[in-house]
């Protein structure tokens, strides 16, 4: 599992919905490829990218899973979200 | 090709003094050099002979008579008729193709009883049983699911009341919902052709419905099992690995899940998996449970096989990353004297794990949430009244990590308590001050498999889940959700 951060929410769906139409799928009751995390409090949010396409729930062979990201987003993941990212919640 | 069938008004069940039947015709034999015998099999040869006699009082004997000289033209063509097969369904008489031996010269008529009454005899040739088309019944419960030829009209006649649906994808659904519990006489026949033979199904408490009783108080109910038989539509709707979507209606028996066209989800499935992007609510009031990332969704079928548990009942599957959302929802904790959360679950994961949540606001505030804290071997329950009021929390009794269980969690916001049952065993604790919920809407709504941080997520399974803003009876509820442990 990776983590992608981008500015916002909004930003981050947008991306994660254009990955689901590269993908070459319909946009049906699926249309967001990862999931979205929003930071607690400053309005960001990460992209959870696992790292297999079958981690992802979909069908796509491994290079084109890979080819969703570009170069710079890739050099980008993080391995993990830093601690302020996941408080103690109820 | 219209069908020549056995009068109704005659009784086809022949007397059993009749002489013995021949299971082939006679194989013609081949005389060897050695003054032995070689016989050879012919594919004609599959020809049953069956001796049928019967005495027929004077007006089935009128009626005998009439269908011998007019439809069967004094004997020489063929007709449908139940003959005795010996086999363990019904009545021991199954539909054949037949022909009388001989035609209508073949029947002998000897009057019997004082001339009161006639014995008519004949011998049957019996065809082979693929010579007679007819629908057959798989299943009969809410949806009666059978298989037939594509393209053709199956009408199913159930307790003298004739349904009818289309043949599709090799199968056929018609609506059950409507059947009361207990036995009925059913038989099926392709529209305009004969009818197989009659048999009893019996629906059993067990096959649906389970929370009837209870539906004027829940919010709504998720599962992929019909639970409400009010709700006549699909249940889930699955994306395949490939990112085909499909509704799927539940069925009482494997394969559980069906497409509008009757087919199995895991046959849709092939060897992929499927997961399920909404589970309809079933009170039918757009309370669907969805999640629109393919990455979140929880697991129906993996590799081609349906994801089941200990019973044989489908199950979502949820690996520490799913969860979905109830649409629609965000004043389920609004203005609440109490509120009611329950689920039939699972939980394998090592720390806490959320099963039904509802939250204030869209951070990490909750109004009530059923849980595992802080593993799977202890069930909780927490929730506040007030956006201010300190985290109340109630622990269940232990169970085993990965065990199925029956969790409750009821609010009782203005009763000034919570309670958690788990497979029956109540645990209460106070709140201090009783007071209902404020009159305001919750940011996010209600969530199935992790908080509303995205935290905590549920690594195990889940096959149903229960939202009321009531207090429902605790034994009541159970005992609705011990019919549904997958």
């Amino acid at each position: 599992m990776s983590y992608l951060i981008v500015d916002t929410v909004a930003e981050a769906q947008a991306r994660s919905a254009q990955a689901w139409l590269d993908c070459g799928y319909e946009a049906e009751a699926t249309y967001l490829l990862w999931s979205v995390v929003a930071h607690p409090v400053d309005g960001r949010a990460a992209l959870v990218v696992p790292t297999t396409p079958a981690d992802a729930h979909i069908g796509l062979s491994q290079a084109a899973y890979d080819a969703l990201l570009t170069n710079e987003e890739r050099a980008a993941l993080l391995p993990d979200l830093p601690a302020d990212w996941t408080p103690e919640s109820d | 090709m219209s069908v020549i069938e056995w009068p109704a008004a005659l009784p086809y069940q022949r007397e059993a003094s009749g002489s013995e039947s021949r299971p082939s015709r006679a194989q013609p034999e081949t005389e060897m050099e050695g003054g032995n015998v070689r016989l050879r099999q012919r594919p004609g040869d599959r020809l049953r002979t069956e001796p049928w006699s019967r005495r027929f009082t004077p007006s089935e004997y009128a009626a005998w008579g009439e269908f011998l000289a007019g439809p069967l033209g004094y004997g020489s063509r063929r007709f449908l008729m139940p003959v005795w097969t010996g086999a363990e369904d019904g009545d021991g008489y199954q539909l054949r193709l037949v022909q009388i031996v001989g035609g209508a010269g073949g029947v002998s008529e000897v009057p019997t009883g004082r001339g009161m009454n006639t014995r008519v005899s004949f011998t049957l040739l019996v065809f082979p049983a693929e010579m007679v088309s007819l629908p057959s019944i798989l299943s009969v419960g809410y949806l009666i699911y059978g298989s037939g030829l594509n393209g053709q009209t199956v009408e199913v006649e159930v307790d003298g009341v004739i349904r009818s649906g289309m043949v599709s994808g090799g199968v056929f659904l018609i609506d059950g919902a409507d059947l009361a519990l207990g036995a009925h006489a059913v038989r099926a026949r392709y529209a305009g052709g004969p009818f197989g033979p009659m048999q009893t199904y019996t629906i059993a408490a067990a096959a649906g419905g389970h929370f009837d009783a209870l539906a004027a108080s829940l919010y709504d109910v998720h599962s992929p099992l019909r639970v409400l038989t009010a709700w006549h539509g699909a249940v889930i709707r699955a994306r395949r690995f490939d990112s085909v979507e499909k509704d799927f209606f539940a069925l009482d028996v494997s394969p559980w899940l069906v497409d509008s066209a009757g087919m199995g989800i895991a046959e849709w499935a092939g060897i992929g998996a499927a997961y399920v992007a909404k589970c309809y609510g079933q009170k039918g009031a757009s309370h669907d449970a969805v999640q629109a990332t393919g990455a979140a969704q929880p697991r129906i079928v993996n590799a081609g096989v349906l994801d089941v548990g200990p019973n044989g009942r489908p199950q979502m599957v949820f690996s520490g990353a799913q969860y979905l959302e109830v649409q629609n929802a965000l004043g389920y904790s609004r203005n609440a004297g109490a509120l009611t959360l329950a689920a039939v679950v699972r939980g394998t994961g090592a720390g806490a794990q959320n099963i039904v949540t509802t939250s204030i606001a869209g951070g990490t505030s909750v109004r009530a949430t059923l849980a595992y804290f802080p593993n799977s071997t202890t069930p909780v329950l927490q929730g506040r009244s007030t956006d201010a009021s300190v985290l109340y929390s109630v622990s269940g009794a232990l169970v085993a990590t990965g065990a199925w269980i029956r969790s409750i969690g009821r609010m009782r916001y203005a009763g000034g308590g919570l309670d958690i049952a788990v497979n029956g065993a109540v645990s209460t604790a106070a709140i201090s001050p009783a007071q209902a919920t404020p009159d305001t809407d919750s940011q996010m709504p209600p969530r199935i498999g992790t908080t509303p941080a995205g935290t905590s997520y549920l690594t195990g399974g889940l096959s149903c889940s229960v939202l009321s803003r009531a207090s429902l009876d605790v034994a009541a509820l159970d005992a609705a959700l011990a019919q549904v442990m997958p």
